[in-house]
């Protein structure tokens, strides 16, 4: 994550409804904390104690955004770019619920021992009421799907291992 | 430009429906499920009033002509374009040439009954009375007032270059989002009307307490209710008098008929309760064969569901917006 | 149904249904077309749309509160004048009974009067336009003759064409388009009473009057 990331973070836990977040990387630590005004949010989930995740993005990589994965014509929708060293995992690209399947749908997107291509959905983040796809950075095959359907997860965390 | 390649029964263009023409006799028409339709509106970046197709009969194909931006919203299908599958609830472009299908779905957490297919721009077909929407009773509106064929092209109105969320972003649809369930069954708000009184206590608790199942003489003006008898307490014959989709009639067959959106806009049946305007779309969905049950709210409760739709609504706007300009500055 | 007083309603947060007190008749209407009239100007209103002696106000945006549009309404009601409208006179021409008829059947069952009783009775006088409703073009008349009153069908109609006179309770009127129907239809008649592409796109106005004419009895 890179500092100018902050402000998109913090606009995402608002409409998550996560009070605390704490990220912990290879050498630093963020905080953020938002003030909640005493106004009852109705359809907000309450999240409690604080969100913790340790991200497998260094925040100085240029790699931690990804700049467009090239999926579908003229999309540009990010490929969750793995950080250097961790060549075989999907991660988050945000702050939100990871789910193995659309709600409409009943089969998961992704499954062990299946071949995926670069570009294809393997998961969704949910943030508030959207699904970012979470796509696959490359041709490969599933190992496992490492964080549970309906998982709150952080910013880089691990969610689906490719083998090598 | 898009050409409708398939059979296509029961598919019409429809808005979000023609108002202030009752004083002729023509009722509202639209989109059966107003949410989906401004689900898909928003992904595009469409004005709230933009046309797309209602989808009631699967499978459904049409081909574009040119690169043109899509959305598909509301019952789940099998779909793809040119053969690659498309994520429920999300726009995508696509290339000239390129061919949507939308196909039945063997197994669905969530089926629904109709499917929108949104374009950016909207469907431009002329505006009648106010509205794009498809009178099929007096054969105005939508294209030639009729039910869309193979073969048909529907043009497109100038997109305005405002598409709010890339491919294969999706919104979570409304009946997860905005759930409202009641003993395991899909449940709809309803206000009770002018006749209420008038039925036996044992059929105004039935209303409430048993579930209604959507037999197949159900359709886009009504939806006929199977389920207890609604009795009156003394057989009653009513004036003609103005009536809304959503209202709940009571023939003397005593079986309810919730009036849709093709409805009459005028009716001489009693009515028991009206469904309320903020929960209609949930009907829309609900597929023949599904039951259904009612739950009693006032008027502040049926006020408080539309602010809830409304906030929800605003709510996926800003979230949209606010994924996009993060996929943008990165 | 008659109610004693007048009768003010809910059609869900779209619209309030307004209920003239006492046996229907034109006065009470030409009320109804005044009461119309006065409310349609009010802002929170979409439109006020005249049915058989009652009114519907339909809401551009529901009102967070009823109690105050409840109340002027009964107080435009209590000083509402017959408003006497100035129209014209149609002239249907109906064949009565057979295909086009289905329902004759039913009215003959219920009145016991023979087809050509009912179709004289039917035809025999003038019949003020109350109100437009149920379908593009459709017009609510009033003035039927009680003799040939006969309830609406236990199970509505799926399908019935344009142009079928029919009776529903106490009421007549003639179909503008084909569609559902829970009235007995008692004959036909070729007339076109909608068209979108005219200002104002239906033939009858509340206020106008349609006789009909009998060009066959079928047996």
């Amino acid at each position: 994550m890179k500092i100018s990331d902050i402000p998109q973070v913090a606009a995402w836990l608002s409409v998550a409804g996560i009070a605390t977040y704490e990220l912990t990387g290879p050498d630093y630590r963020i905080c953020l904390r938002r003030s909640i005004k005493a106004r009852p949010r109705a359809s907000d989930p309450k999240v409690d104690p604080p969100l913790r995740s340790n991200s497998m993005l260094n925040p100085l990589s240029s790699a931690s955004l990804g700049a467009g994965g090239g999926v579908s014509a003229g999309s540009g929708q990010d490929a969750a770019v793995p950080a250097r060293g961790q060549p075989d995992v999907v991660v988050s690209p945000g702050v939100g619920l990871f789910l193995h399947a659309h709600p409409v749908q009943e089969t998961a997107l992704a499954e062990p021992n299946e071949p995926v291509a670069a570009g294809q959905p393997v998961g969704f983040l949910q943030i508030g009421p959207i699904l970012l796809p979470v796509l696959s950075p490359r041709d490969g095959v599933v190992a496992a799907i490492v964080a549970p359907d309906r998982s709150l997860v952080g910013y880089g965390e691990p969610l689906v291992a490719l083998m090598p | 430009m898009m050409e409708i390649l398939s059979k296509s029964a029961l598919t019409t263009i429809q808005d979000r429906g023609r108002f202030g023409a009752l004083k002729w006799g023509v009722g509202t028409a639209g989109a059966m499920d107003g949410l989906a339709l401004a689900c898909g509106n928003l992904l595009l970046g469409n004005g709230e009033d933009a046309a797309a197709i209602e989808i009631q009969v699967l499978p459904f194909e049409a081909r574009f002509d040119r690169e043109a931006e899509i959305a598909l919203t509301g019952a789940t299908c099998e779909a793809t374009i040119d053969g690659k599958a498309l994520l429920p609830w999300s726009s995508i472009r696509v290339a000239p040439g390129a061919v949507l299908r939308l196909g039945l779905t063997r197994s669905a957490r969530w089926r629904g009954a109709r499917a929108y297919v949104c374009v950016a721009g909207g469907i431009d077909v002329p505006v009648v009375l106010g509205s794009r929407s498809t009178q099929l009773r007096g054969g105005i509106g939508g294209l030639e007032g009729r039910a869309l064929q193979q073969g048909d092209k529907l043009p497109f109105g100038p997109s305005n270059g405002a598409r709010r969320a890339s491919d294969g972003i999706s919104i979570v649809p409304p009946a997860f989002a905005l759930p409202l369930m009641l003993d395991g069954l899909p449940a709809v708000r309803v206000l009770p009307a002018a006749e209420y009184r008038c039925f036996k206590p044992e059929s105004q608790s039935d209303l409430w307490q048993r579930p209604w199942k959507v037999t197949p003489q159900s359709d886009r003006y009504g939806y006929r209710l199977s389920g207890p008898v609604l009795e009156p307490v003394a057989p009653m014959e009513l004036r003609s008098h103005g009536i809304v989709p959503g209202v709940i009639q009571v023939p003397h067959g005593g079986q309810p008929i919730v009036q849709m959106c093709d409805a009459q806009p005028s009716g001489g049946y009693p009515k028991i309760g009206t469904v309320i305007e903020a929960d209609l779309w949930r009907l829309g969905q609900a597929p023949i064969g599904s039951s259904i049950r009612f739950i009693e709210t006032d008027w502040d409760g049926a006020l408080h569901a539309l602010d809830e739709v409304s906030r929800w609504l605003s709510k996926v706007a800003r979230c949209l917006d606010l994924v996009e300009a993060r996929r943008v500055s990165s | 149904m008659i109610v004693k007083e007048p009768q003010i309603s809910l059609l869900g947060t779209r619209a309030l249904l307004f209920e003239a007190p006492g046996e229907t008749s034109l006065t009470t209407q030409r009320r109804i077309w005044s009461l119309a009239r006065e409310v349609e100007t009010w802002p929170e209103v979409s439109e006020a749309v005249p049915g058989v002696n009652n009114l519907l106000v339909s809401f551009l945006a529901p009102p967070r509160t009823l109690a105050p549009i409840e109340t002027r309404l009964q107080s435009a009601w209590d000083t509402a004048t017959p408003m006497i409208l100035q129209g014209r006179t149609i002239e249907l021409p109906v064949v009565y009974g057979g295909e086009g008829g289905p329902h004759m059947a039913d009215v003959v069952a219920h009145t016991g009067l023979r087809p050509e009783e009912i179709a004289e009775i039917h035809a025999g006088r003038l019949y003020p336009v109350y109100a437009i409703g149920s379908h593009p073009g459709y017009c609510y008349l009033g003035g039927m003759d009680a003799r040939i009153a006969t309830p609406r069908r236990k199970v509505p109609v799926l399908k019935l064409p344009g142009g079928a006179v029919s009776i529903g309770g106490s009421q007549t009127g003639v179909s503008a388009s084909a569609g559902p129907s829970g009235w007995n239809t008692i004959g036909t008649t070729s007339t076109s009473f909608f068209d979108a592409t005219r200002d104002p796109p239906v033939l009858l106005q509340p206020g106008d009057s349609i006789r009909f004419r009998i060009v066959e009895v079928v047996r």
